[in-house]
């Protein structure tokens, strides 16, 4: 059979080398894609910022695992923005210039996010920012995965209204955030011909919280709207607890929150958010299992952290649909991106750049979560200029409080 | 016929069959196969990039016409004419009441702006109080004046997105679904009418189904099987939100328990953009490219026919399998007939060379079919004819060749006897010259004799001429001491001359004779010993003394010490005469070729006895040899004194008592101008028997 042999080799032969021409072509050189991870690891944001690198660690770890993007990994490089603006600033632009990321994901306090804006934006950047806002911004370099005040104040305020009663207090942080969703939160009480019994605001990070209790204690509120944000609420609720029974409905109090605050403190009251732990569905429960998998079973997820983590999935699913990290390219496909996330099905809107989102109501238990009371059952279009007032009018209202 | 042996040997046709589908079939096979695979996939990808085209732009169209729906509700939510209709209609409003005259009227007022509005393409418009009462409606269906928060319809499209109005101070959108007051599906878009950002209620459009369904399914394109799904979740379960082209039966908002949608639509409706190969709701598998439409909660899937996008290639790969085939069947027609006509001149030859091998010359081949064949016929035929002169010739010439080789081999028969002969003669010879050799030894051995009695002879002259001489004198001094004595002339001092004369003579004959006497005795007792034959014990220090003296006569014409150093105690069992032999000849050859007539120098004889070993050696400081001399010593009629005397084989003597007799070794260690020491180790006890 030699006369056989040979044609079967050199067809053999042949064949192989096609292959390996074919698997050569395909090798590339992979160099790592570099993403900026900016919050605070220090100071008094950090017991809310922290955690938020760890949801965004385990989005790039589960990216690289699945063969990272454009067959390349993703390598964070996470810079501390140590509760203060100027540490933000120097920061962001050590990221954009020195490392050279394909992208930012950080801040948390709207003082943060206004102090990297003006420099992503003069790079022409990106910059993912997963936390709830008072809205009335609408940067092109930034993509805010958080709730506009659409989303999250209005809808909470309407059925606090109508499920826990009118007369209401307004605490919060002192500055642009808290200010803003209180003047949206008068504005809807003015809606309803209804007016605060006060409203009182906190440097953040104090502790000074006396002023505010005395005034609890004697107004007796139904509910108390509140968007202190920081390691004050530790101090607020304790207080609170020992003092009053009235309710609060919090707009930047989150599973982590109530872990580091106490659970049995924050028992029987309210946040609105567009992402609970609780939430069930097949996604939320992988995500919590794998969380605690990759960072202990003790740890709690909240709605910042998810919604950075659906800021990483966005963004990687508009760079393999982009085929680049070109900002052009990745912004423009962003803007028809959607996503079963562990809270539902979210959308991007190209017009905005926000997100597509339902809003819940939860009241925390003993053990730290909250039970979903109510649901928008709806995904609500982001406004970050809520209609009624034109963005100009409102940029004016707002001047004052910034 | 023999039977077929494997491939190598099997039939042209099936080998050429084999050859030329190896051939074209190979090549073809591969080629097509990789190019089907990059063309499928090619086609795959080309669709997918053409559905990803196609479903965006859909999602683009339906987004821009809801946005234009959401930018019409919001004009006319802002719109004066709207929030006075509002007020004045909401002031005038009686639930469940045909309504008052005042409402009537005012409402006769609105009913042209409304209509306007209306005729851009919506199917009813809706004024609903803050309460939830729906104070105005176009169309006045069975909704009109009932409260979408806690009437009959609060389950309804219209009631959510008024409540979200209402909370959200936002315009919002809702998915088709079945409207009892309308019989079919709806969709609602509603803004809040707001005042000071006080709200006064919310204006509502229910959308043109038709016209959404125009946009959504228009699918025109290459493709029969294009096909856009369009669905919506609500919990556990989902609608279809446009009618679906192969399923008439389903209907538009009715729900379907969710874990029952086609794979494709699960995925679009969870918000999954996905371009994929699937399996549809007809179990078919289809290529699907899913998209998410938050404004409407839309799941949105533009399908197609995997079959049909892979038409083109299910064609080709049936031609390409017709092909191969055809090729198949032509190789094989082509093979056999190539093969039978190849064979063809083969076949005739075979019969022809069968026939000559059975011995008929004569037959001819005619090598029908192509030129070469019948050149090959051409030249067999003149190969056999050609074969069948020369086998003639051939014949004589082995008859006579064979004549002449049976001579050469008597020839050559004769001649091995004479080697035979002459092998014989040479043995002898050889066994002559052997003897020859023994008899020339032994005849050396006879002239070392005879020159000892020489030297014995010579020896003995000298004191026995002394004698003879004293002898001689004393006889004329006799006669004339007589003739004195008779003629009395002997005087008394003449006598006592006489007598003194007679006492010398008498004392030097005695001393002389003597002398000869010891002599005698001493070459006597080397004479018996050296031909002594048997096994004996002696001491070889004395034996050496004795020979020493006996060599005297030949040792003295030499200007060399010699030194007997063998201690006393070495009592050998062994061949006196062998060793007296021996040292007699390296003794002599270190005088005769070591030092000469005139060379001065000192010859030591050594022995050592240890573990009945003897060391014997023969040491001389005299001119030494060359390494190529020494090598040759030992060999019979070597010599460097040939015609002076040497015979050459002195050493060859010493070799042979040493080695065959006495069962020992000899060797010789020297240098030129550094002497030679001859070694003889042996055994103290003989091993030879007698």
């Amino acid at each position: 059979m030699n006369e056989l042999k040979l044609p079967w080799i050199a067809g053999l032969h042949v064949l192989a080398m096609v292959l390996g021409l074919l698997s050569a072509c395909n090798i590339q050189k992979s160099p790592v894609i570099k993403v900026g991870i900016l919050h605070s690891l220090t100071g008094t944001m950090a017991m809310s910022e922290a955690p938020v690198v760890d949801a965004l660690t385990l989005a790039i770890e589960e990216i690289n695992e699945s063969g990272g993007l454009l067959g390349r990994q993703i390598k964070a490089v996470v810079a501390d923005g140590a509760s203060d603006n100027a540490a933000f600033a120097h920061q962001a632009n050590y990221l954009l210039k020195e490392e050279k990321v394909a992208a930012i994901f950080g801040c948390w306090t709207s003082i943060s996010r206004k102090t990297v804006k003006p420099i992503i934006e003069a790079e022409k950047s990106l910059l993912f920012y997963p936390v709830q806002y008072e809205g009335l911004e609408n940067s092109p370099n930034i993509i805010y995965t958080g709730a506009t005040p659409n989303q999250q104040i209005v809808p909470a305020v309407h059925w606090a209204l109508e499920n826990l009663g009118k007369r209401v207090y307004l605490v919060g942080s002192d500055y642009i955030f808290p200010r803003t969703a209180n003047v949206i939160i008068n504005d809807l009480l003015k809606n309803r011909d209804i007016t605060s019994l006060g409203e009182r605001y906190l440097p953040l990070g104090s502790t000074d919280v006396q002023a505010i209790i005395e005034d609890i204690k004697r107004l007796k509120p139904d509910v108390i709207f509140n968007s202190i944000n920081g390691d004050s609420n530790r101090t607020f609720f304790k207080q609170l607890h020992e003092n009053s029974q009235s309710k609060v409905l919090s707009f930047s109090i989150g599973e982590t929150e109530v872990q580091s605050i106490g659970a049995d403190v924050m028992v029987g009251h309210y946040a609105a958010w567009n992402y609970f732990q609780s939430i069930n569905n097949e996604e939320n429960t992988a995500f919590v299992k794998k969380f605690k998998q990759r960072f202990g079973q003790n740890r709690v997820i909240s709605d910042p952290m998810e919604a950075a983590y659906i800021s990483m999935k966005l963004w990687a699913q508009a760079v393999t649909a982009s085929d680049s990290i070109d900002v052009n390219l990745v912004k423009s496909a962003l803007a028809s991106q959607s996503l079963n996330a562990p809270q539902g099905v979210v959308s991007v809107d190209g017009a905005t750049q926000h997100l597509w989102k339902n809003v819940h109501i939860g009241q925390a238990d003993k053990n730290g979560q909250f039970k979903i009371v109510w649901s928008s059952n709806h995904l609500i279009r982001p406004v970050p200029f809520l209609t009624y007032r034109t963005p100009l009018q409102w940029l004016n209202l707002i001047k004052g409080a910034q | 016929m023999k039977p077929l042996r494997p491939f190598n040997t099997s039939a042209l046709s099936s080998q050429l069959f084999v050859w030329i589908l190896i051939c074209s079939l190979i090549p073809t096979i591969v080629l097509a196969t990789l190019n089907l695979q990059s063309f499928k996939q090619a086609f795959i990808a080309q669709e997918q990039a053409a559905l990803n085209h196609v479903i965006d732009k859909k999602v683009r169209q339906i987004e821009n016409y809801m946005d234009e729906r959401i930018s019409d509700v919001q004009f006319i939510s802002s719109n004066l004419e709207t929030k006075l209709a509002m007020q004045k209609l909401n002031k005038h409003y009686i639930k469940n009441f045909n309504q008052n005259y005042t409402y009537k009227k005012i409402e006769n007022t609105y009913k042209d702006y409304f209509n306007r509005l209306q005729a851009h393409g919506y199917y009813d418009i809706f004024l609903v109080s803050t309460t939830g009462e729906i104070i105005f409606s176009v169309e006045h269906e069975s909704d009109f004046a009932t409260n979408l928060f806690t009437g009959i319809y609060k389950e309804s499209g219209l009631s959510k997105v008024v409540q979200q109005a209402k909370y959200s101070l936002e315009s919002n959108s809702s998915s088709f679904q079945y409207y009892e007051p309308s019989k079919e599906p709806a969709a609602f878009i509603a803004a809040p009418i707001l005042e000071d950002g006080v709200l006064l209620g919310i204006a509502a459009y229910q959308v043109n189904a038709e016209i959404i369904q125009q946009v959504l399914l228009d699918v025109r394109g290459p493709m029969h099987s294009r096909e856009v799904v369009v669905g919506s979740a609500k919990g556990d379960k989902y609608s279809f939100q446009a009618k679906v082209r192969n399923n008439p039966k389903i209907q538009v908002g009715e729900f379907l328990p969710i874990n029952k949608a086609p794979s494709p639509l699960k995925k679009a409706m969870k918000g999954i953009i996905s371009n994929s190969i699937e399996y549809d709701n007809r179990n078919k598998k289809v290529i699907a490219a899913t998209r998410y439409i938050p404004s409407m909660q839309w799941g949105l899937v533009v399908k197609e026919d995997l079959s049909e996008v892979l038409m083109v290639y299910n064609n080709m790969v049936s031609l390409i399998l017709i092909f191969i085939l055809v090729v198949l069947l032509s190789v094989l027609i082509i093979a056999a007939y190539l093969g039978k006509k190849i064979s063809q001149p083969f076949v005739e030859l075979v019969d022809v060379s069968n026939s000559m091998a059975q011995g008929d010359l004569t037959v001819k081949a005619e090598g029908k079919g192509f030129e070469e064949s019948l050149k090959l016929a051409k030249s067999f035929n003149r190969m056999a004819s050609i074969i069948n002169t020369d086998q003639n010739i051939l014949e004589n010439i082995v008859s006579l060749r064979t004549t002449e080789l049976q001579e050469e081999v008597e020839l050559r028969k004769g001649k091995e006897t004479d080697l035979e002969n002459s092998n014989a003669e040479l043995k002898d010879s050889i066994s002559q010259l052997k003897l020859a050799q023994d008899q020339l030894i032994e005849s050396e051995k006879m002239a070392s004799l005879g020159s000892l009695v020489a030297g014995i002879a010579h020896e003995i002259n000298t004191p026995l001429g002394v004698a003879v001489t004293s002898s001689s004198i004393l006889g004329p001094s006799i006669k004339k001491i007589k003739k004195s004595l008779q003629d009395g002339t002997l005087t008394k001092e003449q006598m006592l001359k006489f007598v003194t004369n007679l006492d010398e003579a008498a004392l030097l004959i005695e001393h002389n004779l003597n002398r000869t006497t010891d002599l005698v005795k001493s070459f006597k007792q080397v004479a018996v010993e050296k031909t002594n034959l048997h096994k004996a014990e002696f001491d070889l220090n004395r034996l050496l003394e004795t020979l020493l003296i006996s060599l005297i006569p030949e040792t003295k014409k030499y200007n060399v010490n010699i030194n007997n150093a063998i201690p006393n105690n070495i009592i050998l069992d062994s061949y006196s005469g062998d060793f007296y032999q021996l040292l007699t000849n390296l003794i002599l050859n270190s005088l005769i070729h070591g030092f000469g007539k005139n060379k001065n120098g000192n010859l030591v004889v050594t022995a050592n006895l240890s573990d009945h070993m003897l060391s014997l050696s023969i040491k001389d400081d005299g001119v030494g040899m060359h390494q190529d001399m020494s090598d040759r010593i030992f060999e019979p009629f070597y010599t460097s004194k040939r015609g002076t005397g040497g015979s050459g084989l002195g050493l060859s003597i010493v070799y042979n008592i040493v080695n065959t007799k006495l069962g020992g070794e000899i060797s010789v260690i020297s240098k030129p101008d550094e002497g030679a020491e001859f070694i003889i180790v042996c055994p103290d006890k003989s091993m030879m028997s007698e």
